[in-house]
């Protein structure tokens, strides 16, 4: 516990305002979620909305669903944003305070600083993302008016939120320790943190795509409403008529865990960079 | 060297990887943006003959690439809104924030006449880096939309309003006015990013809300089934035969049932069977616009609320500065 608070208590202002910022948008999400239910009242309308008196219920229904849909897009950026914040606050922070040299000597090596100083503020960011991801959950349910979500807006509301945040969070303790000075390492970071975070999806695309099973436009199989993983934009010709490459809900858990384990993959060699960047690193 | 020469140097040293930083940001984003708006200008001048939005096989291979391009132009041109928050945020924050944080603002407010002069010029500076930076955005953000148009005037029309032109600017001095004063309060750097984040959210939110509000005293009514150009949409909603207006969430809530139905004469009717043979109208459908010939007034006020908004918080960052203990 008081390494713990040790290793908090040098960035408790980045950590008391991230809080506050993913608070803010966790609650905004849940507000939105409180309003749909109102809306739909006794789900007697749900989810076509199209009985005898639904209209006016839809009407009241729809602004919430936008407002859910409007916060739960801030999940694309925030866990990067807020990844980096708190990984260059870490390194960058300690040699733009030039207590570095300090810090440094005293610990028994620098790596066991860093590790000091980053295990109890990345379990923050996982919690604080998590909350947040959960949240989305939460509103998803709400928006869709079922439980069985497939893939449904799955990157905003699964593990690989808190993924996605982590892997910012090591690649900006690696930029941190290259530029020491924090608003310049933000900047860089949120760069390559958005890119490397691009990259990972792009490759998760293309992996989908080889992975994804042909399915006809016209076959029975191919419901909406079941959410699976469309891998392809448009519709394909095929042996059978158009059709398009999707992934079946079933197989949800699977691709997250996959996904969660690439941006893992990713954050543990930027980790690695941020250690041997450190060994050279003159305070 | 000049004392001007002499300020700006001094100035630009403290801030330099900053400025440096998103100044590369800034020139990188305009290059793609030119590059895209050159490249559909040629477009449209090669293939003049071609409609690229309603595209006939005459045309299919040149359709081809306009899309790719106007694709890759609406991306980025569709995200400009929000850049000049972030830009104004990073040159304000750092002002005062940096030199309690450094522990540097004893000698600094010691040395200097007054602190609020001391202020003024560290953020007179920043004030003009943000300005030359979001207005080389402004223009460019001008040139990409026209092109986007084939070369189309679009200061008389609300088309991308929000996303290009001197609105930019004006977001950005909200962003830098909020990051000065809230790095002035907190005193660290990053805890005050993060809080100034939070209040531009909060006041962005709030002028999408209240920008309509006021619009709606100024908007003239127009039919739904005229050309109206492309107008600042404020409102619509159904003219009843009474008079009375109401809004189309309004109707719903009092009939509950679907609907209504628009008929080709313009008129409204409660249900479909009315609406085919054109009896029983309820009213007709009615919009309330901003016309386009006002584009430029009503981004000249946005632009000075905005910045007369950020002008507010960074006087009150002077007061803070005042009475703030430097460390």
């Amino acid at each position: 516990m008081i390494y713990a608070r040790i290793g908090v208590a040098p960035d408790r202002g980045s950590v008391l305002w991230g809080s506050v910022l993913v608070a803010l948008v966790s609650a905004g999400v849940l507000v939105t979620v409180a309003g749909m239910l109102v809306a739909i009242g006794d789900r007697s309308c749900a989810p076509s909305f199209s009985g005898a008196g639904c209209a006016s219920l839809r009407q009241a229904f729809a602004p919430w669903e936008q407002a859910a849909q409007a916060f739960m897009a801030l999940l694309w950026i925030v866990p990067t944003g807020l990844g980096a914040l708190l990984g260059v606050a870490i390194t960058a922070g300690e040699l733009e305070r030039r207590s570095a040299q300090v810090s440094w000597t005293l610990s028994p090596s620098r790596i066991r600083w860093l590790l000091l100083r980053a295990i109890p503020i990345g379990l923050v960011l996982l919690v604080m993302l998590s909350v947040a991801a959960g949240a989305a959950e939460v509103a998803t349910r709400g928006r869709l008016l079922t439980d069985a979500l497939g893939f449904h807006d799955y990157q905003l509301r699964s593990v690989l939120v808190p993924a996605r945040g982590l892997l910012a969070f090591a690649i900006a303790l690696a930029i941190g320790l290259v530029f020491g000075r924090t608003l310049p390492a933000l900047l860089v970071a949120l760069v390559f943190g958005g890119a490397v975070t691009g990259g990972v999806l792009v490759l998760v695309d293309a992996w989908h795509v080889t992975s994804a099973s042909f399915l006809s436009l016209d076959d029975p199989m191919l419901q909406p409403a079941s959410y699976p993983l469309v891998a392809t934009p448009s519709s394909l010709a095929g042996a059978d008529g158009r059709g398009i490459l999707v992934i079946s809900a079933t197989e949800y858990w699977p691709w997250v865990l996959r996904e969660t384990g690439l941006f893992l993959l990713a954050s543990a060699l930027a980790a690695v960079a941020a250690g041997s960047f450190l060994r050279r690193r003159v305070p | 060297m000049t004392g001007i020469a002499r300020w700006a140097r001094l100035s630009f040293r403290l801030q330099r990887l900053e400025i440096l930083l998103l100044g590369a940001a800034v020139l990188v984003a305009s290059a793609l943006m030119l590059w895209s708006a050159f490249q559909l200008g040629d477009l449209y001048a090669a293939y003049p003959e071609c409609d690229f939005f309603d595209q006939t096989r005459a045309c299919q291979a040149a359709g081809q690439r306009f899309s790719e391009v106007y694709g890759s132009a609406e991306l980025i041109i569709n995200n400009t809104w929000v850049v000049g928050f972030p830009l104004g945020l990073l040159l304000g924050v750092p002002l005062v924030a940096r030199e309690v944080e450094h522990r540097t603002a004893q000698l600094a407010w010691t040395i200097g006449r007054s602190r609020v002069r001391w202020l003024v010029h560290r953020v007179a500076f920043a004030a003009l880096v943000a300005i030359a930076l979001l207005s080389l955005l402004a223009v460019v953000t001008e040139a990409l939309a026209s092109a986007m148009r084939g070369g189309q005037d679009t200061s008389q029309i609300f088309w991308l309003h929000g996303n290009r032109g001197p609105l930019i600017v004006g977001r950005g001095m909200l962003g830098f006015g909020v990051g000065v004063l809230v790095g002035a309060l907190l005193g660290r750097q990053l805890p005050a990013l993060l809080a100034g984040v939070i209040v531009v959210g909060a006041l962005y939110w709030a002028s999408w809300a209240a920008f309509p509000i006021w619009y709606e005293n100024e908007a003239v009514v127009a039919s739904i089934d005229e050309w109206v150009g492309e107008p600042l949409w404020v409102d619509s909603g159904i003219e009843l035969t009474s008079g009375e207006r109401v809004s189309w969430g309004e109707w719903l809530s009092m009939s509950g049932e679907l609907g209504p139905w628009t008929g080709i004469d313009g008129a409204v009717y409660a249900n479909q069977a009315d609406a085919e043979n054109g009896r029983n109208p309820i009213g007709r459908e009615y919009i309330l616009i901003i016309p386009g010939e006002r584009y430029n007034e009503i981004v000249a006020r946005e632009t000075a609320v905005f910045s007369g908004v950020g002008a507010v918080f960074v006087a009150g960052a002077a007061a803070v500065t005042v009475r703030r203990r430097p460390t």
